[in-house]
């Protein structure tokens, strides 16, 4: 039996004399606590600002261990639960920022455009790259350059043993994540042949000690000797553009950086980390509690502010980095916590988890991909280690990325795959089919959730029209009908009147004959749709419009009103 | 309505913007803001890293390990610093409440050809007088123990060749002297090598398949290595003997690691010229944490040596496996001797708590026909 999540007013047929009896409810409650506009005149605000100079922020060091602890021991963060995400506008949308620009799903954006990302050019350019500094940690390295055209690259290699598995994962990933609104560094396969590197005068190169020293000629063997080489004598790399501005650490996915004034929001409030996890499931980017994020100082409109990267995504679909993807990976936490290991003590193994039983499909390019995507359950995908943002994602932070995600076309997967170059056509087959049928699985899950009526829109006659975002993905059957109740909104008190209601399964409504169109009127339309399957949709969404001399404007949109 | 700091119904300040509100939150934190500090547990925690990954550590450790078989507790401490960019020296002894005394120091030279080849010059001293002594063969009385002393000081060097990460040979040379002794053996004849504190030359050369994912902690992998020694001992003449050790581990993971077959096999075998003899204290024996667990620590020894294990593991949690484990171990003065019903047997139950790469804590409960035996060890048994 489906089930929603999310409880709500059931928008049921209701007498007029009833429906006027619960405005008139409502009008009383709202004039008790609000005393002042529910919209102000620059609402929806479509861009969440930095107002104060962040130049004195420090830098500092998240530790992955540490982070660990604290996230899987405790619950950082808010305590109260099921709070809205906080920085949401009236749209209920996130407003771009220092963290998020809104691209696809919110502007016309082209399969090209997707595959080309971030990039801005393509690749380190021809020529000496001079070494700025080298990493050797024994596993695999770690160089920094500076291409001929004097920009500053990060160069990470594959494992060996897994050619373009964990190049490969970086760039299709970054892709991803960047048309779905986040900041990420633009990434490039290149080839790097020893010859082309130049050690710079002041290069340092960190030794798996930890230690640091200058760095000689000589030690660019020492320190490529743990990449896999191609036949050819060059290595293959991901070229990832440094940042631009200073290094100031990660951010944690809760509370706030305490030296930022431009930083208000909870971290775990913010509705695009929350809508993070969405993400990170159909990606099964599994190193996602903080350690793969990088803020910077940077400079705009004169002042300093901080500017937030998600970055290194070779832990990602099928790769583990240096193998392939361990098969608890996504399924669980590293440590579930006192109760397994009660229960399992004495069962002898007996006790089987199902993701033990899944099919898999393994190989060195792209690693190991979990088969069978069309049953996948999103909602039981975890990271590592707890999130706490991921942790209080509500119904309709979900709905917001799936939604992000729906706009995500199959040719757009492919296009972005093959920007891989993992020289295997059957896995980039197999990884484009499983990315398209997680996202199907997503909106299956999410779309379907609550109320997924979208784009409320009156015309210059005030004719309500609005989409149904889990019928038109083709997840979902059509309803059977449409239910709207108009209202004449009072935006200083926030009372409601009703003035009529009407049902029909077009999603397209006359406006009751009371409506007025005189500039500054509000209307508060509440829509839901009668679905034999997903009951729960009958719990109504509220759109709000305000009339200008230019029509009708969309100024608030509830999908789970408060 | 929803509550975002852009859309907070402030209804009171009468704010003429939703900018305007989100300002003036950013302006207030303006006037408040603290710098980032790390916090003590933070820093207790990055203390404790590197001992929790096994992580090679730097500076002084805690060193957690037997200093031999049979001392009891131990404790002791280690120092590790950096020699080059790949190579390190170590300094670490141990002391247990047995006052068996261990000291040992390494010089991990810097790695060769891109990694392949790396050069380990080692020293050690080790003071135990209460070594188990049962007498020599596979039908050694439980009843008869005596103790004796076994004080062993070396130094030596240790070459391997990696071509590739899981194949590996390479051969050591080490000089060690072994003061030997103990009021021992008023029933029996005294064994070779009593009394005489021999100085040994020995060299050895091995190869190694390993495809564990760690030498502390693997569910899946297999390792087989055979290894020849040559004692040569210098200033007695008859106590020269070649011995060979061959052992092979198998890891199977079942249900992708839900439960683990371990299984183990393992030979040593001696082999003297006429007139020589293998002093007692080194010959292949049986019994202990990891080699016939139901049994003392070296309650058979011999000439030769035969031991299998197998373990049926399950994993609770990703740190934690339960096992229960079945070992059968023999040892013979000819190896023609080796027969099935000549194997001593014991079961086990017993869980090991783990990292990643290492078994930090293994707790055996183990029982044979001499009784029960509880082991703790900070290494896996095989």
């Amino acid at each position: 039996m489906l089930r929603s999540p999310v409880r709500g007013t059931a928008c049921v047929a209701r007498p007029v004399w009833l429906a006027a009896l619960m405005a008139t409810f409502h009008l009383a409650t709202c004039e008790s606590d609000a005393a002042g506009p529910k919209f102000y005149a620059d609402d929806p605000l479509l861009e969440e600002p930095d107002t104060q100079d962040a130049g004195a922020v420090q830098p500092w060091e998240i530790t992955p261990l540490y982070n660990g602890i604290i996230n899987t021991f405790s619950r950082p963060g808010d305590k109260t639960q099921n709070v809205r995400a906080q920085n949401v506008n009236t749209l209920d949308e996130v407003p771009d920022s220092s963290w998020y620009t809104n691209r696809i799903g919110s502007r016309p954006i082209a399969t090209e455009d997707v595959a080309k990302g971030p990039d801005t050019c393509d690749g380190p350019g021809p020529g000496p790259w001079t070494v700025i500094s080298a990493e050797d940690d024994g596993l695999t390295p770690k160089i920094r350059i500076r291409d001929s055209d004097g920009r500053a690259w990060h160069l990470r290699f594959d494992a060996q043993g897994y050619p373009a598995m964990a190049t490969g994962t970086q760039v299709v990933v970054t892709k991803l994540i960047w048309a779905l609104g986040y900041n990420v560094p633009e990434s490039h396969i290149a080839s790097l042949r020893p010859e082309d590197l130049v050690v710079g005068r002041d290069a340092v190169l960190t030794v798996i000690s930890g230690r640091t020293r200058p760095m000689k000629t000589q030690d660019i063997g020492f320190v490529l000797r743990t990449a896999p080489r191609d036949r050819d004598g060059a290595y293959r790399v991901v070229a990832s553009q440094a940042l631009p501005g200073r290094a100031l650490g990660g951010f944690r996915f809760y509370g706030t950086r305490p030296d930022d004034p431009n930083d208000v929001i909870p971290h775990e409030h913010r509705r695009e980390l929350r809508g993070y996890r969405v993400f990170a499931a159909w990606l099964d980017l599994v190193d996602s509690p903080a350690i793969d994020t990088v803020d910077v100082l940077v400079s705009e409109s004169g002042r300093s502010v901080v500017r937030h990267y998600l970055v290194h995504f070779d832990t990602a679909l099928g790769s583990g980095a240096l193998g392939p993807r361990e098969h608890w990976e996504g399924n669980e936490y590293m440590f579930e916590g006192l109760g397994p290991i009660k229960r399992d003590l004495v069962s002898f193994g007996l006790r089987v988890e199902p993701w033990r039983a899944v099919p898999v499909y393994e190989s060195r390019t792209i690693g190991r991909l979990q088969l069978g995507n069309e049953e996948w359950n999103p909602e039981a995908w975890v990271p590592r280690v707890p999130n706490p943002a991921f942790l209080r994602t509500r119904p309709d932070d979900k709905f917001w990325a799936a939604l992000k995600l729906a706009a995500v076309t199959d040719d757009m997967i492919r296009a972005v795959v093959k920007t891989g170059q993992f020289g295997d056509p059957k896995s980039e087959d197999m990884l484009a089919k499983a990315l398209i049928d997680r996202r199907d699985a997503i909106g299956r899950a999410y779309l379907t959730a609550i109320n997924p009526v979208v784009r409320p829109r009156l015309d210059a006659s005030a004719v309500l029209k609005f989409s149904n975002a889990a019928v038109d993905t083709g997840l979902a059957p059509a309803s059977e009908s449409y239910r709207v109740r108009w209202y004449r909104f009072d935006n200083a008190t926030g009372a409601s009147t009703l003035l009529g209601e009407a049902e029909g399964a077009d999603p397209t409504f006359e406006p009751p004959v009371e409506l007025s169109a005189e500039p500054g009127v509000f209307v508060k339309i509440e829509i839901c749709a009668v679905h034999p399957r997903y009951t729960w949709w009958q719990s109504p969404a509220a759109a709000y419009f305000r009339s200008t001399t230019g029509g009708w404007q969309l100024v608030g949109f509830e999908r789970i009103p408060e | 309505m929803g509550c975002l700091c852009l859309m907070t119904c402030d209804a009171g300040l009468a704010q003429e913007t939703r900018a305007a509100i989100h300002a003036r939150k950013q302006s207030e934190k303006a006037m408040s803001l603290a710098p980032s500090r790390r916090g003590k547990a933070e820093k207790w925690v990055n203390l404790a890293r590197g001992m929790v990954y096994q992580l090679e550590p730097r500076g002084l450790y805690p060193y957690l390990d037997s200093a031999y078989p049979g001392g009891n507790i131990t404790a002791g401490l280690g120092y590790r610093g950096l020699y080059g960019d790949t190579g390190s020296y170590d300094i670490r002894g141990l002391w247990s409440v047995e006052n068996y005394r261990m000291i040992e120091a390494s010089l991990k030279l810097p790695e060769i050809a891109r990694g392949r080849l790396t050069s380990v010059i080692h020293a050690k001293h080790l003071h135990a007088d209460k070594v188990a002594f049962y007498g020599i063969g596979n039908d050694s009385p439980e009843n008869e123990r005596t103790n004796y002393k076994y004080a062993p000081e070396g130094i030596g060097l240790t070459e391997t060749l990696a071509p590739v990460r899981w194949l590996s040979a390479g051969g050591s040379i080490a000089f060690t002297h072994f003061d030997v002794g103990g009021n021992l053996f008023s029933s029996r004849d005294a064994p070779a090598g009593l009394h005489t504190d021999p100085d040994y030359l020995i060299g050895s050369v091995f190869a190694q398949v390993d495809t564990r994912r760690s030498p502390g902690y693997t569910q899946t992998g297999t390792l087989f290595r055979a290894e020849w020694f040559h004692y040569d001992e210098r200033t007695h003449t008859k106590l020269d003997f070649r011995r060979v050790d061959v052992e092979a581990n198998q890891f199977i993971p079942v249900l992708r690691g839900n439960q683990i077959i371990a299984l183990r096999a393992m030979a040593s075998f001696t082999s003297v010229e006429d007139g020589d003899r293998v002093p007692f204290f080194l010959m292949p024996m049986l019994g202990g944490g990891s080699y016939l667990r139901g049994f003392g620590d070296f309650r058979f020894r011999d000439r030769h040596r035969l031991l299998f294990s197998a373990e049926y593991r399950w994993t609770p949690s990703k740190f934690m496996d339960m096992a229960l484990s079945y070992d059968a171990g023999m040892v013979a003065s000819r190896s023609s001797d080796f027969r099935l019903d000549g194997f001593h047997d014991c079961v086990g139950v017993g869980a090991r708590f783990h990292t990643p790469s290492a078994v930090l804590l293994r707790i055996d409960l183990a029982y044979s026909v001499e009784g029960p035996r509880i082991i703790f060890s900070s290494r896996s048994a095989f």
